[in-house]
């Protein structure tokens, strides 16, 4: 690891001098599991660790009027064991305990969960990163202008004119549970303060929507009644998820009113399948609507790799089973 | 030729109740400080990644990776290892006594971090199920063999209580 200075800070107002006075060198440091991973590969050498732990009112689970709100320190155990959350967001306590193991879900906060860097190989997931750096030309990420892992078929070309970009898919599973129930962030600057929702917080590369000087203070989800599950893809019961999909479901007398079903592990943003909220919109749900909208997903997707046509089955698979949870539990909230 | 100069952070920890100060650098994990510099040899060095839980301690009564942890945030806290757990006669501590009955460990280098996960989710559950124990030691990984005996030894002591 790099050497840095460590600050801790205990008001919002504090880290918002430090990030002034730092800028691009200082990173907010939330929950410690990412960032400290990070510098560790030498994927990044901030020379300024902001901490945020110490702002108390960053750190609780209340509800406002018919919105939940959540701080961004709230650590994912805590979700996890929220009574609130498991009342009212079933599909988030799901999410949330999906995510690794039990130590890492005791430091790791939702905020930094919704912030964490993309995961792949040639930037932060190898040991020997140290060496890659002297071997290997550097991909987008670490400012280069070039993928080790997607550079064939069309992205050839768009690597010589420079229109390409990391493909990295977004790497947090409580984004897409947070974009199915309609959630949205706060970031707020020393002078302003707005809103985003979770489904449009990511850029084109599945970079963060956040401005210099900002710092994402909570998280906020409108109670409704619709009924939500999520479904996640793991190679291994801690690792990191290589599909996952939620589904929201909002049934009025048996035909679905509403629909909102997000992909993870497959775009750099939460994905919208909107030809299966479509398929399904204003009809009355069975089997063999289910099926059919599963084999909608990704019917004109072409895939370059090959290794990746798992992704396309899994996730279809997932979807159909996340509609079919729903489906039921939504049957069985009636009855 | 400049000398590499690091600020020197004092931090005041209670490691098994005792207190300790020491200079730590920015960089330094909890994991370094409570084993290369305090002796603490039961947390041990195993993936530095957050992956394997062998270096499981507990803070503040919760379970989480020492190699993961800036020390300086470590700051006023307590924390528990497994020299801990057994008594100052040298009594074992009761899950330390299971995992020994039950011939839960065999090489024995991630029994320290299994022990001190399980002691956090049986601090929390007195009488967990199966299925609970096992998404609680999800973390902890132990390359050895399997996980049947560790469970046992766990469940044990869950319906002994």
């Amino acid at each position: 690891m790099e050497s840095f200075e460590y600050n801790k800070v205990s008001t919002i107002d504090e880290a918002f001098d430090l990030l002034g006075k730092y800028g691009t060198s200082a990173k907010l440091l939330a929950g410690d599991s990412d960032l400290i991973l990070m510098m560790r590969q030498q994927a990044i050498a901030p020379s300024h660790l902001i901490d945020l732990k110490g702002i108390a009112n960053l750190s609780s689970i209340k509800q406002v009027g018919d919105v939940l709100v959540i701080g961004t320190l709230v650590t994912l155990r805590d979700i996890e064991k929220s009574e609130l959350i498991a009342t009212k967001f079933p599909a988030l306590t799901d999410g949330v305990r999906k995510v690794a193991s039990v130590q890492l879900r005791n430091i790791a906060t939702i905020g930094g969960n919704l912030c964490q860097a993309v995961k792949c190989p040639y930037y932060n997931q190898s040991h020997v990163n140290r060496f890659m750096k002297q071997s290997i030309n550097p991909c987008f990420r670490r400012g280069g202008n070039e993928c080790h892992v997607v550079n064939w078929g069309s992205d050839a070309n768009n690597i010589i004119v420079g229109k390409s970009y990391c493909k990295a898919p977004l790497a947090s599973d409580i984004a897409i549970v947070l974009a199915v129930l309609g959630g949205s962030v706060e970031m707020v600057s020393r002078n302003s303060s707005r809103e985003i929702n979770v489904a449009d917080l990511y850029k084109y590369d599945s970079a963060l929507k956040i401005k210099p000087g900002e710092i994402l203070t909570q998280i906020k989800i409108p109670i409704s009644n619709h009924v939500a599950s999520f479904l996640v893809h793991k190679p291994s019961p801690v690792g990191y998820s290589s599909a996952s999909v939620a589904v929201s479901l909002s049934i009025n007398k048996e035909t679905c009113k509403d629909i909102r079903v997000y992909l993870g592990g497959v775009a750099p943003q939460p994905y919208k399948a909107k030809k299966v909220e479509d398929h399904i919109r204003g009809q009355k749900l069975d089997e063999e609507i289910i099926e059919g909208s599963a084999q909608l997903l990704f019917k004109e997707t072409r895939v370059t790799n090959n290794a990746m046509m798992f992704k396309i089955a899994k996730s279809r698979d997932l979807c159909r089973e996340a509609l079919i949870s729903a489906w039921q539990k939504s049957q069985g909230g009636r009855k | 030729m400049t000398l590499h100069t690091e600020r020197i952070y004092r931090v005041t920890i209670k490691v098994n109740d005792q207190p300790y100060e020491v200079g730590v650098g920015a960089g330094e994990t909890l994991r370094e400080v409570l084993r290369d510099r305090l002796g603490f040899t039961s947390v041990k060095h195993g993936c530095e990644s957050g992956a394997c839980g062998a270096c499981t301690v507990i803070l503040e009564g919760r379970a989480v990776q020492s190699c993961l942890l800036l020390a300086v945030e470590a700051d006023g806290k307590s924390i528990l290892t497994l020299e801990g757990l057994s008594s100052s006669d040298g009594q074992l501590h009761p899950l330390q006594r299971a995992f020994v009955e039950s011939g839960a460990t065999q090489c024995g280098f991630c029994t320290p971090g299994m022990i001190m996960t399980a002691k956090a989710l049986l601090d929390e559950k007195s009488a967990p199920t199966t299925e609970e124990i096992k998404e609680a030691m999800q973390g902890n990984l132990c390359r050895c063999t399997g996980y049947i005996k560790i469970i046992e030894a766990i469940k044990s002591l869950a319906s002994g209580r």
